[in-house]
């Protein structure tokens, strides 16, 4: 009984560990196979092994969903930055890939940054209690405390909500407005990372961070971020590509 | 106002560049009849005069004066003279002004730079009181050039605020590089100031043919009633201005040679080597600098190739701006050349092939080559098999990595997304101290509350009144009155309002009833039968002491 919490652990850790076993031994099915049996949502591991997957079957653009994918959950492992880096420089035709809607999303996930605003917050409450039970003053600095606290939580709730990167996985027409008739403004390179902005029906506004804005068909890509954004899907599981074959043995690294 | 800050704020950032005398321009663009001013930025130590600035015949120059104010450059504090100056444009051109001769007191003198003012004769562009415009520059362009879209508001009544909502360009993208500089300033002609706000924005054209755009939105806040000083409640009137059209025609480029790199642009390419003799595994650095008016964007450097050598990247740096109306961006690289083999080795120039825009046609550029002393290193003569620059470790890491990295074996599979959580765990920390703040209040407005509904003290004090006597009159002798009956009330143990002087002057006894009964006719004497009040206070002061001393 007293080692539940160990087997538990191990569970939730068998299916990266089993499937990277598999990929080193030469089975990449088997290891693509063990990654995607994650119900739920993937964690980071199981994005960024995906990615690798992806990238091995050639398909880039699903390669980039994923580890798009694992930055937001991890954006602080060098691997999935220095992989994500290689396979851009390997496409051509795409613009510049758009950063993540708010620079400290680089560094830290809005999870992170709103729990810290809630502890911060937390403390000031404390505080604000003892003063008003001994009734002390020093109000000032508890205040400043919550006010700190309250600015990092709501850029957490805001960064949460914030919606996801589209990677293009096919080639698509961007146009003025949400129909097949729409005036065409330009052509969109599978692999070309998008702000998702607004959704309608089975079309997705996106803009390029610079000049380009318009809509593309929601099938023409994946999400890779936290939020749905209309009909355009997230990235998952189920978008797995199985290489033929692995190759040489590859060096295993520790998440960063 | 706050451009206006940020850009003296920017000027006093760029003071500390100028080590020769210096010319910061309000404009370089007037209309004949406007006047501006410039300043004459002077570190190199103290004029013995103010400096003699040489100009064209269309341009009059006019010193208006100076003043020395001391910044900090380097860590060092140094002395700058400041010499103001008012053009007036004359007639229409391009002007020279400049140089600028400073002598200084120690018997040598310096030049500045000279400055192109550009003098049109648009003057009937501004006969109502305001004029907006936006346009292409140049107006029929090729494509893959940089063309700036430019919008100006020039009005004779300041705008409180203004807000340019930008049509989207067709067939033009805006260059990774290059910033868009807005500026504020004001022009002088003989009917007064021009305020003029004008911004320059890039961009690449990628499409040909008619690329013009057929309106741009201008919001203008116009001030209608001052309400403060700064400004910041001012009534202001909105009024929208649709502008346009902006031409713009892209033509198409003709056949390119095979060697063309894709720059559309007027280019100077310049080349230099930080020595010509070496040993064989040593390198000379070959330092080239690429700048025009195109986009390099994602330009690099070829790097030759030829017998004895071989050529590796070096550090290379890339920037553009904006600057004076133009776009100009620069491209610098450090190639390092590594000698494989003993003897001469020639190094071939560099050639590049650009599009120039001003001849129409493909041009070469060429920074000259040299040629190499080789002598064997220290190991004899032997081939070098490669060469690495210094780089930094992360990136000389990244370069030898082959491929992506490889899979992770450990992590969890699952995570849990607590976003959605987020606003509650930041309410359930936040609520108690909103408790506690509310608590804190509470008790705040009950004492004030408290404080206010108690009653107020009065304090009867008849000694401290007489201390504190108006010198008027009227009001003295009332003053006295008022301390005398308080005395006599607190004698009596009763409310001041309740007193009846004549009964309590009657009722007292012995020698302080007399006293007390001539001070009060005397009192009554100065107030109502203009008496004499010469002592009266004196007197009075003398029963209220021995009253009060009696009630005590």
């Amino acid at each position: 009984m007293r080692l539940l919490p160990l087997w538990l652990l191990l569970s939730a850790c068998a299916p990266v560990a089993d499937g990277t076993e598999a990929w080193e031994a030469g089975d990449p099915a088997g290891a693509v196979e063990q990654w995607s049996s994650v119900e739920g949502r993937p964690s980071a591991a199981v994005h960024y092994n995906l990615g690798i997957a992806a990238y091995r079957a050639g398909d880039r653009p699903l390669a980039l969903a994923h580890w798009r994918a694992a930055r937001r959950i991890a954006p602080r492992a060098g691997d999935v930055v220095h992989n994500l880096a290689h396979a851009r420089g390997e496409l051509k035709g795409v613009s510049a890939p758009v950063p993540e809607p708010t620079s400290w999303m680089e560094f830290a996930t809005p999870v992170e940054l709103g729990g810290l605003g809630a502890l911060l917050l937390a403390l000031a409450s404390l505080g604000l209690l003892r003063s008003a039970r001994r009734e002390e003053g020093g109000l000032v600095p508890l205040l400043g405390l919550a006010a700190v606290g309250l600015v990092l939580g709501v850029s957490g709730v805001q960064g949460a909500n914030a919606p996801g990167v589209l990677v293009l996985t096919r080639d698509a027409v961007l146009r003025d407005a949400p129909d097949a008739t729409g005036r065409e403004r330009g052509s969109l390179g599978a692999g070309s990372e998008l702000y998702v902005e607004a959704a309608a029906g089975p079309w997705v506004r996106v803009w390029d961070g610079a000049e380009r804005r318009g809509w593309v068909p929601a099938d023409s890509g994946l999400v890779a971020g936290p939020v749905d954004v209309g009909q355009a899907r997230r990235v998952g599981v189920a978008d797995a590509a199985v290489p033929e074959r692995t190759g040489p043995p590859e060096p295993t690294d520790e998440p960063g | 106002m706050v451009a206006r800050l940020l850009l003296t704020w920017l000027l006093m950032l760029a003071v500390p560049a100028f080590a020769a005398p210096g010319f910061v321009m309000t404009t370089n663009q007037l209309v004949v009849g406007e006047s501006s001013t410039f300043e004459l930025q002077v570190t190199g130590g103290k004029p013995l005069s103010v400096p003699r600035v040489e100009h064209s015949d269309g341009v009059e120059i006019e010193y208006l004066g100076s003043s020395p104010v001391t910044i900090r450059q380097g860590g060092r504090l140094l002395q700058m003279y400041r010499f103001q100056f008012k053009m007036t444009a004359l007639e229409p051109g391009e002007h020279a002004i400049g140089p600028a001769t400073v002598e200084y007191a120690d018997g040598h003198d310096e030049q500045s730079i000279v400055h192109t003012l550009t003098v049109g004769t648009d003057k009937d562009a501004l006969l109502s009181n305001f004029e907006a415009d936006v346009a292409y520059m140049p107006e029929e362009a090729w494509e893959g050039q940089v063309v700036l879209y430019r919008y100006r508001l020039r009005s004779r009544a300041r705008p409180s605020r203004t807000r340019w909502i930008e049509p989207e360009h067709q067939g033009l993208v805006a260059p990774r590089d290059g910033d868009r500089p807005r500026r504020e300033y004001a022009v002088e002609d003989a009917e007064g100031m021009i305020w003029i706000d004008e911004t320059y924005i890039p961009y690449i054209i990628t499409g040909t043919g008619d690329l013009s755009l057929q309106s741009a939105i201008l919001q203008v806040w116009w001030t209608v009633e001052r309400v403060d000083p700064i400004g910041l409640f001012d009534r202001t009137r909105n009024e929208t201005y649709h502008l346009g059209p902006a031409p713009l025609t892209a033509k198409a480029l003709p056949p390119a040679p095979d060697a063309f790199s894709g720059l559309v642009g007027d280019f100077v390419l310049r080349g230099s080597f930080d020595k010509r003799a070496i040993k064989v595994g040593e390198s000379a650095t070959w330092e080239l600098s690429l700048m025009g008016n195109g986009a390099l964007d994602g330009f690099a450097f070829p790097k030759p190739e030829g017998k004895g050598f071989r050529v590796y990247d070096g550090t290379l740096a890339s920037d553009a701006a904006v600057r004076d109306g133009k776009y100009i961006a620069k491209n610098v690289a450090q190639l390092s050349v590594v000698a494989t083999k003993a003897g001469k080795v020639r190094i071939p120039p560099m050639e590049i092939v650009v599009f120039s825009p001003s001849k129409g046609d493909y041009v070469t550029l060429r920074a000259e080559g040299t040629t190499l002393e080789v002598a064997p290193g220290a190991g004899g003569e032997t081939e070098v098999e490669s060469f690495a620059p210094d780089v930094d470790e992360t990136i000389a890491e990244a370069a030898e990595a082959p491929d992506i990295r490889g899979p992770w074996a450990r992590g969890l599979a699952t995570t849990v997304w607590l976003g959605p959580g987020l606003p509650w765990m930041l309410m359930l920390a936040g609520a108690p101290g909103v408790g506690a703040l509310g608590l804190i209040a509470g008790r705040r407005v009950k004492r004030w509350s408290e404080a206010r509904a108690k009653p107020r003290e009065v304090v009867i004090d008849p000694e401290a009144r007489l201390r504190h006597l108006p010198e008027d009159r009227h009001h003295r002798l009332a003053e006295i009155d008022a301390a005398l009956r308080e005395a006599l009330a607190l004698h009596r143990g009763v409310e001041v309002a309740a007193l009846d002087r004549g009964t309590a002057l009657s009722e007292l006894d012995g020698e302080l009833a007399e006293q007390a009964r001539a001070a009060a006719a005397a009192l009554d004497r100065a107030r109502f039968a203009d008496g004499p009040s010469e002592g009266l206070a004196e007197r009075v002061s003398v029963v209220v002491s021995r009253l009060l001393k009696e009630a005590a």
